[in-house]
């Protein structure tokens, strides 16, 4: 490993605590043509989401239904040709990795959305991603979560992604940039349903690359759950003062 | 163009209006909509800027990428224009092909920057006959208000104002091979002189008169459009898009009014893009849009 993540006095590369978020700021409404949209900075990480929907579906996405009554859930993911460092990225239709992207997408919000009540119409959901520094997908996910809220629609929970890493030492990593993502170690992306009253948190989506040891999973387990704990209070923050303003913009124009 | 369902009273209302000198956002003919302005958005990017024009929202990044010179021009560098409708966009474009509109702005834009007034592309050359600075200008739309022409011509201006390439030290042929030192100080950088970089104005024919910025009513009410490049009183550029036509006297009185405005025009991006630098210059992390 040629850098560590984790020095003596206990801070990573870019001085941040082990259990501490890179700062998230988010504002929803950005876009005024769409139902809902939402622009998520997580670190350096810049992500711009929309919703349109619901409507009729149309007869593309009809005919690949075949016909049911279902409902239609599109997502579209595209990363800007300049997000990334270094090279610029060369335009390309139906790569695979998008297309994984979109379908882990497709199912985590499958999970939340009250799919019954939005039988025979078509929801889309583009992302388009302007910057990346790593965690993207939970950035991705974060975004989605307060455009479908902007937008609406009906949910049982908000959903909350984060990542998580572990050192040599077996220390986990909140939140991994994209420095530490490719100085190594496993990275455990997950999506979850926080916590709400009664009900207990339950987990959407995991992804988990590379191996290392079973005592470990509980840590960096825990780590990436108490991530999304924190991020849901920063959503619900942003959610409420969003809808603060609103009304008071309301109340003030009539 | 974007699509919006006009009925023929709107556009009545829209067209009398005009011819009243008064429009139904209240501007005059030869108003512009405000403007908002930001540089060095994207980090990852060597010039980037987000321009909105009421609602036409773009996003620009330029990369440098070194390459070989085209033959028949050893001394001069490239540039390639990328137009891309995002997702958010390609609500407004639905079915009516936003790639089509794509290509049809970088190819303008193409035909703009290839006069030599407009572009002195042999800043971009670092060995002749081997080895020149290729700049991708990547174009994001995010949203489209009308006018798409002109933000995304203010907006490369801007990113182009914004660009710092690499400086290259030394470059030196070793025996057919080409061995270039750049610096290792990443502030260390080289600007683009970009007084002369042309901006594009979108002149659209409605009823008797011509208009300058058209919203998206407008520009389903105009019976034609012209996109006219200037560069520092030159014109650099002509084109016309989305059908009609136009009187051989009617795009001379575009061709003035669009020298004209661009005058002004041009002179209050350049003040406004210094004050802008000198702003984040002095405080550095200051919070303007929602892209910071």
């Amino acid at each position: 490993m040629a850098q560590e993540l984790l020095s003596l006095q206990g801070l990573r590369i870019d001085g941040r605590r082990q259990n501490e978020l890179r700062q998230i700021q988010c504002r929803l409404g950005v876009l005024e043509r769409c139902d809902g949209s939402a622009y998520m900075l997580h670190g350096n990480t810049k992500v711009i989401a929309s919703i349109s929907g619901p409507k009729h579906p149309t007869k593309n996405s009809a005919n690949k239904n075949r016909g049911g009554d279902e409902f239609i859930f599109n997502v579209r993911v595209k990363f800007a040709t300049f997000s990334k460092n270094g090279e610029r990225q060369k335009v390309v239709k139906n790569s695979k990795k998008l297309g994984e992207i979109e379908i882990n997408l497709k199912n985590i919000f499958k999970s939340v959305i009250l799919v019954e009540k939005y039988e025979k119409s078509q929801l889309d959901l583009n992302i388009e991603i302007l910057q990346t520094d790593g965690s993207e997908i939970c950035t991705v996910v974060n975004a989605a979560t307060l455009a479908l809220i902007d937008a609406g629609i009906c949910m049982k929970e908000y959903i909350c992604a984060c990542t998580a890493s572990l050192t040599n030492d077996g220390v986990a990593l909140l939140d991994v940039s994209h420095l530490e993502e490719i100085c190594g170690g496993p990275t455990l992306t997950i999506a979850a349903l926080p916590r709400t009253g009664d009900h207990e948190q339950s987990v959407a989506y995991v992804e988990l690359s590379q191996k290392f040891y079973l005592k470990d999973l509980n840590k960096i387990f825990d780590c990436a759950l108490m991530g999304c704990e924190k991020i849901r209070g920063i959503l619900d923050e942003a959610i409420r003062s969003n809808a603060f303003e609103l009304v008071n913009s309301e109340l003030t124009n009539n | 163009m974007a699509y919006n369902a006009l009925s023929e009273a709107e556009k009545v209302f829209i067209l009398h209006g005009i011819q009243d000198d008064f429009r139904n956002d209240g501007r005059s003919r030869r108003d512009f909509r405000p403007m908002e302005l930001q540089t060095n958005v994207i980090a990852s990017a060597c010039g980037s800027a987000r321009f909105c024009i009421a609602n036409s929202d773009i996003l620009v990044g330029i990369k440098p990428e070194i390459d070989a010179p085209f033959p028949d021009k050893p001394e001069e560098g490239k540039i390639e224009f990328h137009v891309d409708c995002s997702a958010n966009a390609l609500l407004d474009f639905e079915g009516r092909g936003g790639e089509e509109l794509a290509l049809e702005i970088s190819n303008c834009l193409r035909i703009t920057y290839a006069s030599p007034f407009a572009f002195d592309l042999k800043s971009l050359c670092i060995l002749p006959k081997h080895q020149c600075w290729k700049l991708y200008v990547d174009i994001l739309i995010l949203q489209c208000a009308g006018n798409l022409y002109d933000a995304i011509s203010f907006a490369v201006k801007s990113a182009f104002y914004n660009l710092r390439i690499p400086r290259v030290n030394s470059a030196l042929l070793d025996g057919g091979n080409v061995d270039l030192v750049l610096s290792d100080d990443p502030s260390d950088c080289d600007r683009l002189d970009v007084q002369s970089i042309p901006i594009l104005l979108t002149i659209c024919k409605i009823g008797e008169h011509c208009v300058i910025d058209p919203s998206i009513d407008e520009e389903i009410c105009s019976s034609s459009n012209i996109v006219v490049g200037v560069s520092r009183n030159k014109i650099v550029s002509l084109k016309t898009i989305s059908g009609g036509s136009f009187h051989p006297d009617t795009i001379e009185n575009c061709i003035d009014l669009a020298i004209s405005t661009a005058k002004t025009l041009d002179n209050t991006l350049m003040n406004i893009l210094k004050h802008e630098e000198s702003l984040t210059k002095s405080k550095k992390n200051i919070k303007c849009s929602f892209l910071n």
